[in-house]
């Protein structure tokens, strides 16, 4: 019983993590790309995710504790990157119905 | 005479491509022949194969082009975790300092610690990785499992990126050979090898940039930038420089020209805060050092990266004749390959760790030397072209897996342990390591504070003193030596160490706490 609710435990904890992972590492870039690169194939496509979602979400939390003093906390971590997600999402969305 | 060219090339390199192999067997000598300079002259042959091509569609559909990627994408990514099927203790010199300050930084949350940092930190680390790894601790990843598997991940995850640049300079096809080239390259291997953490993500990032050099938008370009500097300064400086000559031999281009200029000064002002603390140790300390006293930087010395690289080092040499005969000399590429070969070729700073670049590099151009000489080349068969791929194929898998095969970190499980013993001491204790190859270890995984004799900020005397220590049985001048710092004290030795006189040890100041593993622990008493 013991067993089974640790390795419940366990599963549900690398679950979390590569959630967690995937919203830090990847998602705020797969936004830019998607409304800025979208030509780009699917290795171009997870290369560049990957790599502007390292540089915005990293640089972003340094400069908020930086200048603002926020704790860097999961919760915390994870507004900042909604709050990219959701500024790229808005300014995509404007630039592409603009282009249109 | 083109034909004569032709048969020449294709047969020396084959021949070369089989010494290689013979080398890799332990049949023939490494030495036998100057096969660098072979490589060249086969290169320079090899340009005179090249027929103006007019632009073709690639020869691979997309699909095929996504699984080739998937099957030397898994198979890169396999070699790298071969060292830690029976280990698990992470790979070259540096990964007990990494561990030291991933923790020092996780100490210090929820913030940065940027003022808190000792100076030898401050002049050595960029913030970048450890912010980062800050982030990967809080969603639960870790020390360990940075330090091992995620590298492995990250190193092998660099091929999308080399894919990605390729694919923008020349084709798909060409990119696909970049991305197999990098990732069976044994110069990459020994970057893996060495765990040159903050080098491998910011290739990544410099690969990202020559990508959005030329892009009209200014954010994507403006981020990559940051993060460099962010990230690595000789990456930043090796990208200063790819970066400000092509503004400068664009400067026709008005748009792109004040576009670039505009992104820079931005990316630089962004950098002011990262460094606001660390200016005199990081940027001023650094730079005099580079200047008055340039080092190589620890990494193959360039007559053994000319032996890792041969397999497509004479392919290298057709690409850039490609891009020559092109006529492209505004292309990055080029800047790059000139810029990077200056740094090597005149011993500036940290020239030697310069070739990690100057080998991703000749790889996109080998991977264009291979695809225009050889798998264009309407005049060869098709199977002579198979022939051609799968030798190198086979070269290059099999001199990779001996690589990995025979790679073991430099420290074994038991040493590991007597040091991790430390962490059953007092709180407060300080540990004094003997020895620079422990020394790393015993500053990563000893959980103490740690003295190392010409290391760190912990360090009081100088080099002429501490031999004098090690040599001296005088137990008066050890002592008065010792004084200085806080206790309890305990001193590691390693039983093969040369030239410590173990003869003041035998004092009453001195107990032997721990014996084990040819690795003793003194706890200095006085």
């Amino acid at each position: 019983m013991l067993m089974r609710q640790l390795s419940i435990d366990i599963g549900a904890k690398m679950i979390d993590t590569i959630i967690f992972s995937a919203l830090i590492m990847f998602l705020p870039g797969f936004l830019l790309v998607r409304f800025f690169y979208n030509e780009a194939d699917i290795i171009e496509k997870i290369a560049l995710s990957f790599g502007l979602s390292v540089a915005i979400v990293t640089l972003t939390v340094f400069y908020i504790n930086f200048f603002f003093k926020i704790p860097i906390i999961l919760t915390n971590i994870l507004i900042i990157d909604f709050v990219i997600c959701l500024t790229i999402f808005a300014v995509g969305s404007m630039l592409n119905r603009k282009a249109l | 005479m083109n034909k004569i060219a032709e048969y020449t090339y294709l047969q020396l390199y084959v021949v070369l491509l089989i010494i290689v192999l013979l080398i890799n067997l332990d049949i023939m000598w490494k030495y036998i022949l100057h096969l660098g300079g072979l490589a060249i002259i086969i290169g320079i042959i090899g340009a005179f194969v090249l027929k103006k091509t007019k632009e073709e569609k690639s020869i691979l559909n997309f699909n095929k082009i996504l699984v080739i990627f998937l099957v030397i994408f898994s198979l890169g990514l396999i070699f790298r975790l071969v060292p830690y099927f029976s280990n698990q203790i992470p790979l070259g010199y540096d990964p007990g300092i990494y561990k030291y300050i991933i923790e020092e930084y996780g100490r210090h949350l929820p913030n940065i610690p940027e003022t808190e940092l000792a100076s030898w930190i401050t002049f050595l680390y960029e913030p970048g990785l450890f912010v980062f790894t800050d982030l990967l601790k809080i969603i639960g990843i870790s020390t360990q499992q940075i330090l091992t598997y995620l590298f492995v991940i990250f190193c092998t995850i660099v091929s999308m990126p080399i894919y990605l640049v390729t694919k923008k300079y020349f084709n798909r096809d060409i990119a696909i050979l970049a991305a197999f080239f990098y990732l069976f390259s044994l110069a990459q291997l020994q970057t893996f090898w060495f765990m040159y953490y903050k080098n491998i993500i910011a290739i990544f990032f410099l690969l990202i940039g020559l990508y959005f050099i030329d892009d009209k938008r200014i954010v994507p370009l403006f981020l990559t930038i940051t993060a460099i500097g962010f990230f690595h300064r000789p990456t930043f400086l090796l990208f200063t420089l790819i970066f400000v000559i092509y503004t400068i031999v664009n400067i026709k281009d008005k748009k792109l020209f004040f576009r670039n200029c505009l992104t820079f000064l931005i990316s630089c002002l962004a950098l002011i805060p990262i460094y606001y603390y660390r200016f005199s140790d990081a940027i001023v300390g650094l730079a005099t050092e580079s200047f008055s006293q340039p080092g190589s930087g620890t990494f193959l010395n360039t007559s053994q990266f000319q032996f890792v690289t041969l397999i497509y080092l004479p392919l290298a040499i057709v690409g850039l004749f490609y891009l020559i005969k092109r006529k492209e000399y505004k292309s990055p590429l080029l800047i790059w390959f000139a810029v990077n070969l200056a740094i090597v070729l005149f011993k500036l700073v940290f020239y030697n760790r310069f070739l990690i670049f100057f080998d991703i590099i000749l790889i996109i151009l080998a991977s264009a030397g291979l695809y225009y000489s050889i798998l264009r080349n309407d005049s060869l068969n098709k199977w002579l072209k198979i022939g051609i791929i799968s030798l190198i194929v086979l070269t290059s898998l099999f001199n990779s897996y001996q690589f990995v095969s025979n790679t073991r970190p430099l420290i074994t499980d038991s040493q590991l342990s007597v040091i991790e013993w430390m962490n059953n001491t007092e709180d407060n204790a300080s540990l004094l390591a003997t020895s620079n190859y422990y020394s790393p270890w015993v500053l990563g995984y000893s959980g103490r504070n740690v003295i190392v004799p010409g290391l760190f900020d912990t360090d009081k005397w100088n080099k002429d003193q501490w031999q004098e220590f090690w040599s001296t049985n005088n137990t008066t001048y050890v002592k008065e030596m010792l004084s200085v710092y806080p206790k309890p004290l305990y001193i590691h030795i390693t039983e093969n160490q040369e030239g410590i006189n173990r003869d003041k040890f035998s004092d009453s100041c001195f107990e032997e706490v721990l014996n084990a593993n040819e690795t003793i622990i003194y706890r200095y008493r006085c």
